[in-house]
């Protein structure tokens, strides 16, 4: 699991069954404290949450935890949008994200 | 999930029972600034490779040239009914995408 920022989205038609009507949303690790970017960006399912761009949120990757959330058995899935973060605590110092 | 163009196509007479039949792709990795980018100025993607191309199994039915979306690792086999024995598996193509950073 680690946080990240949502920086956009893709669509896309042709798609597996697994990801129809899922939304395909784009996110970047960040730093939790300063939100530096700390890596490239990455795909995420959006399928409960309803995240917007610009939004600072938990990332889950890992297929298992993935299919259980989607309530798959089997699903080439992997990457899920599990929560919007409202603050994080830190050396007593705390972000509030929003 | 990462981004790719398929850039050819593997052809393999003695291959693994499982992966009979199924269309393997040659992809370049993009990075999805990169795919932004190209999807804005509808230009061709001239960027040089930073890693090695990648292999991977067709789920969708993508064709040469096409920008497309990839699944690695033990969920790339999910992809398929008869889970064949592969690491990577194209999943979806790409119609277009926005970035706002």
């Amino acid at each position: 699991m680690f946080i990240a920022k949502v920086v956009g989205n893709v669509w896309a038609t042709t798609k597996h069954s697994s990801l129809e009507g899922k939304k395909l949303m784009l996110v970047r690790p960040v730093h939790e404290m300063n939100l530096a970017p700390c890596g490239d960006i990455q795909m995420a399912l959006d399928v409960h949450i309803g995240a917007g761009i610009g939004d600072i949120v938990l990332i889950i990757d890992e297929g298992n935890a993935c299919r259980k959330i989607l309530g798959y058995r089997e699903g080439p899935t992997r990457t899920i949008i599990s929560g919007v973060i409202d603050s994080v605590y830190r050396k007593n110092r705390r972000k509030k994200f929003h | 999930m990462k981004a790719a163009r398929v850039i050819g196509r593997v052809v393999a007479t003695q291959k693994h029972s499982s992966v009979e039949g199924k269309k393997i792709l040659m992809l370049k990795p993009l990075k999805w600034e990169e795919v932004d980018r190209i999807f804005q100025e509808n230009g061709k993607d001239n960027t040089p490779p930073e890693q090695q191309s990648v292999v991977a199994l067709d789920a969708v039915g993508a064709g040469a040239g096409e920008y497309v979306f990839y699944v690695s690792s033990r969920e790339a086999c999910q992809a398929f009914p008869d889970n064949p024995i592969c690491h990577n598996a194209v999943v979806g193509i790409i119609d277009g995408l926005t970035i706002k950073e």
